[in-house]
């Protein structure tokens, strides 16, 4: 029985061994990366962080330093790219939020946001407070404590049952809204994709690789990817505007 | 030429240097001859950004030859001051000077002790170098070199008058004095200004005899503190000696011949200074204001700009100039307050120097140029310099300030160290906030857990396990309220205990006991099941129930069968063998079987 402890805890090791030199790795390089950024090597500091990425560890903080870092070097389009990519992965992450709407304010385009209510931008703001990994867990948690009020008031004993019918309704709400917020969200990632212009002037066309110009962005404009065709995106600005884009002048806002 | 500086670079040789951080050295003897009466002194300065206060002395290697006389160490900081995205940042560049004194013990080519520096691990060694000890001074006795100051006692910065004093002896051989370097050698201690570029010779009469008296005086600001012991500073200057020709013949032997054949030579000699010492004080820390420069003087602050009415993100050229005396090097910048409503650049500084009725008159301007990024009427400052007044012996300040009109504009902002233009980058009121410098455990955030299996396990768990709850509690709750079906649910497992009972009596009952167990597990199964009572159960209650329940002719005949022959071999004469007895066993256990599956 002990040997078969023994060799359970040494199998453990050995399969997470990978994965925290890895990490260890990573520390290296951000470290090193942050380093380079202090001396003003911003070159340096990017090649560091890249390294990171190439590893496998997508990690918000990593994605907001190379932001910083390409904003420094004056590329402001990478630079909002890396900062949309880390807000997907921590959108309730503030100096996050700061730098991109620092960055968004250096972009050319003014472009007005669509207006929503009161609510709806309440709303909106509960949905961006957790990351999806925190959503996830969130979910299974009040799904869990909503389970076990409602089997505490339905078959424990009388005295608890007031109590653990308010947690189960608490709970129950709570799971509710979260829900709707986490499968939207899931919905959105699975099926609407952000892309931000990389080149200094970008011209959306009627169609792919169409005659005529309908629009153009500077670098730093958000676009809302509709559908492919061929090397082109349909896009939709946030006003509304939309138009054939070449795949070639964007970066899409995902993780790869 | 053998100069100060030429001989010291010549002479001290840096041995073995180790890495070495952003600290500079320099190293320098004061004379490299000397007489038995005399002293050298060794100076080795070190300067940099990482230099603090705490600096040890270099550790110095015996040497035969020279005896220790004693040693000093001063100090000094000057500060660089810069501008970026706004904001003034300091740099502070710390210089210590360690002074050794020996005195030589022998007569010859002597060598000076080594010296070994070690610091914040950085390590120098220093060669000791060669110095030629002279049993009588070489120099000669008719030419005089001495330095005398305004003060002896002043504060770092403060100005005073240094004179260096050359004085010849009337008609003496000294033929030609090279102007000594002053301001070369004296470079580490003091900042100086010529008072004049021309120096005039003076015929003055000391202890009743003739000499020609040169001055050539110097504004000099210290820039060390301490007992500061200035060095000697060395003189070139030619002698004419004169010897006669030794004639064996005697024809030459005249008058006439000895004059004419007089030779002359001209010899090349060197004087050192005498050292002095000045006391130096540093300033003083009382109520000194934090953003203090270092400037020492009396100044004045004037300021002027090329627009007052301007819009928000257009330039603003501003001119600061500082104008009194004092040393226009021991400041760098001048204090401007509320200078965050502004994008500034680093300022252009210009300064001159002249002196004036013997002190110097300084005036540095700064050039900024400014970009108003706040709208409003306001002003530019106050715009403040502040000195140490070494007349009073207190921290002073100048002051001014220039009132500006803001208009709104398309306001611009820089983005790193160039001006871009509005096209390129519109204003925003802040820099982007500062790099994340720890990650955690830097985890990869990327992996999504709803698309792992178990996520979907665990969703659905709760569900099922409710569901199940749910039955099994219903269950529970009907065997506790409805006895019939309580009754005919747990039959069959009531049968087979009581079955399980007869079993171990097949082989040890003496056939009453294990007959009756049967009996009582069949009927008490069918009274369970047809929920009636075992006792009253009769032949034909039992016939009339079962056939009712859709239980075949056969199988009720089986039942009734079976129940008569218990009854004769509990009750009657026939004994059972053990071989009966369990074959009675299986028949109970096989209509129990039958029943359940018969029974509607």
């Amino acid at each position: 029985m002990r040997y078969a402890a023994y060799c359970a805890l040494v199998l453990a090791a050995l399969a997470t061994a990978p994965c925290m030199a890895a990490t260890d790795l990573g520390l290296e390089y951000f470290s090193r990366g942050n380093s380079f950024y202090e001396k003003t090597l911003y070159d340096s500091a990017f090649a560091c962080y890249d390294k990171i990425l190439s590893m496998g560890l997508h990690n918000a903080s990593v994605y907001y330093n190379i932001g910083n870092a390409l904003y420094r070097k004056k590329e402001i389009g990478r630079a909002i790219l890396n900062f949309e990519r880390a807000s997907l992965l921590d959108p309730s992450d503030r100096d996050i939020a700061a730098n991109l709407r620092f960055a968004y304010m250096a972009t050319v385009d003014k472009i007005p946001p669509r207006e929503i209510g009161f609510f709806a931008a309440a709303i909106l703001k509960l949905h961006t407070m957790f990351s999806i990994r925190t959503q996830t867990l969130l979910f299974l948690a009040l799904l869990y404590l909503t389970t076990l009020f409602f089997l505490v008031f339905r078959y424990a004993h009388p005295r608890f049952r007031n109590m653990s019918l308010t947690l189960c309704i608490v709970c129950g709400a709570l799971f509710a809204m979260l829900s709707a917020s986490f499968f939207t969200k899931i919905y959105r990632e699975n099926t609407v994709k952000d892309a931000i212009v990389l080149v200094d002037k970008l011209n959306a066309r009627n169609a792919p690789d169409g005659d005529q110009v309908l629009f153009s962005v500077h670098e730093g404009a958000k676009f809302t990817l509709v559908r492919k065709v061929g090397g082109w995106y349909y896009a939709a600005l946030d006003n509304g505007v939309a138009g054939w884009i070449p795949e070639d002048e964007i970066g899409v806002v995902e993780i790869e | 030429m053998r100069c100060f500086f030429s001989f010291s670079i010549t002479c001290l040789l840096f041995l073995a240097p180790l890495p070495v951080l952003s600290m500079q050295f320099e190293a320098s003897i004061d004379k490299n001859k000397m007489t038995l009466d005399e002293d050298v002194t060794v100076t080795i300065q070190v300067s940099g950004e990482d230099v603090q206060d705490n600096v040890p002395f270099p550790a110095i290697q015996e040497s035969p030859d020279f005896k220790f006389v004693n040693k000093n160490n001063y100090q000094n900081s000057s500060q660089n001051i810069t501008v970026i995205n706004g904001r003034f940042k300091k740099s502070i560049v710390r210089t210590v000077t360690f002074q050794f004194v020996f005195k030589p013990v022998r007569i010859g080519e002597c060598q000076l002790p080594s010296f070994a520096f070690n610091y914040n691990n950085t390590q120098k060694n220093f060669a000791g170098s060669k110095i030629q000890v002279l049993k009588e001074s070489p120099e000669s006795a008719d030419i005089d070199f001495f330095f005398t100051f305004s003060k002896n006692k002043l504060f770092v910065n403060e100005q005073m008058v240094l004179t260096a004093v050359l004085r010849k002896k009337a008609g003496s051989a000294v033929n030609q004095i090279k102007r000594p370097e002053i301001e070369k050698n004296l470079s580490r201690y003091f900042w100086m200004k010529p008072v004049t570029d021309k120096v005039e010779g003076k015929i003055e009469s000391v202890n009743g005899q003739n000499y020609e008296v040169y001055r050539i005086s110097f504004i000099a600001f210290p820039v060390l503190a301490g007992t500061i012991k200035i060095p000697s500073v060395p003189l070139e200057y030619t002698v004419v000696e004169r010897r006669r020709q030794q004639n064996r013949d005697p024809f030459f032997n005249d008058a006439f011949f000895n004059s004419f054949f007089d030779n002359a030579t001209t010899k090349t000699k060197t004087k050192y200074s005498s050292p002095v010492t000045l006391e130096v004080k540093d300033l003083p820390s009382l109520r000194k204001p934090a953003d203090f420069q270092g400037a020492v003087g009396v100044f004045s602050i004037a300021a002027m700009v090329d627009k007052t009415n301007i819009k928000a993100g257009e330039a603003l050229n501003l001119k600061v100039t500082v104008s009194g005396r004092g040393n226009e090097k021991s400041f760098n910048a001048v204090h401007i307050k509320n200078i965050d409503r502004f994008e500034v650049f680093d300022p252009e500084i210009t300064a001159t120097a002249d002196v004036k009725g013997g002190e110097v008159r300084i005036t540095k301007i700064f050039k900024y140029v400014l970009i108003p990024q706040v709208e409003g009427a306001y002003s530019i400052g106050p715009i403040t310099l502040y000195y140490f007044n070494p007349d009073r012996g207190v921290y002073d300040s100048a002051q001014t300030e220039i009132a500006i009109s803001v208009k709104p504009g398309k306001v611009s902002r820089t983005s790193g160290e160039r001006y871009l233009s509005k096209e390129e980058i519109k204003l925003v009121g802040k820099d982007i906030q500062y790099i994340k410098t720890s990650a955690g455990r830097l985890t990869d955030q990327s992996k999504r857990l709803y698309r792992e299996p178990l996520f979907a396990l665990l969703t659905v768990f709760p569900f099922l396990f409710t569901l199940v709850f749910a039955l099994v509690q219903r269950q529970r709750e009907r065997l506790e309220t409805d006895i019939e079906y309580a009754r005919m649910k747990k039959a069959r497992k009531k049968a087979a205990r009581l079955l399980a009972g007869a079993e171990t009596q097949v082989a040890h009952s003496a056939g009453g006991e294990f007959f009756a167990t049967i009996n009582k597990s069949l009927s008490g199964y069918i009274a369970d099941k047809l929920n009636l009572a075992a006792a009253g159960l009769t032949n034909d209650m039992i016939r009339e129930t079962l056939l009712k329940r859709g239980v075949g002719n056969v199988a009720v005949d089986e039942v009734l069968g079976f129940f008569n022959e218990c009854d004769l071999y509990r009750f009657g004469s026939m004994s059972a063998s053990e071989t009966e007895r369990r074959a009675q066993y299986r028949k109970a256990e096989a209509l129990i079987t039958r029943l359940e599956k018969e029974l509607k």
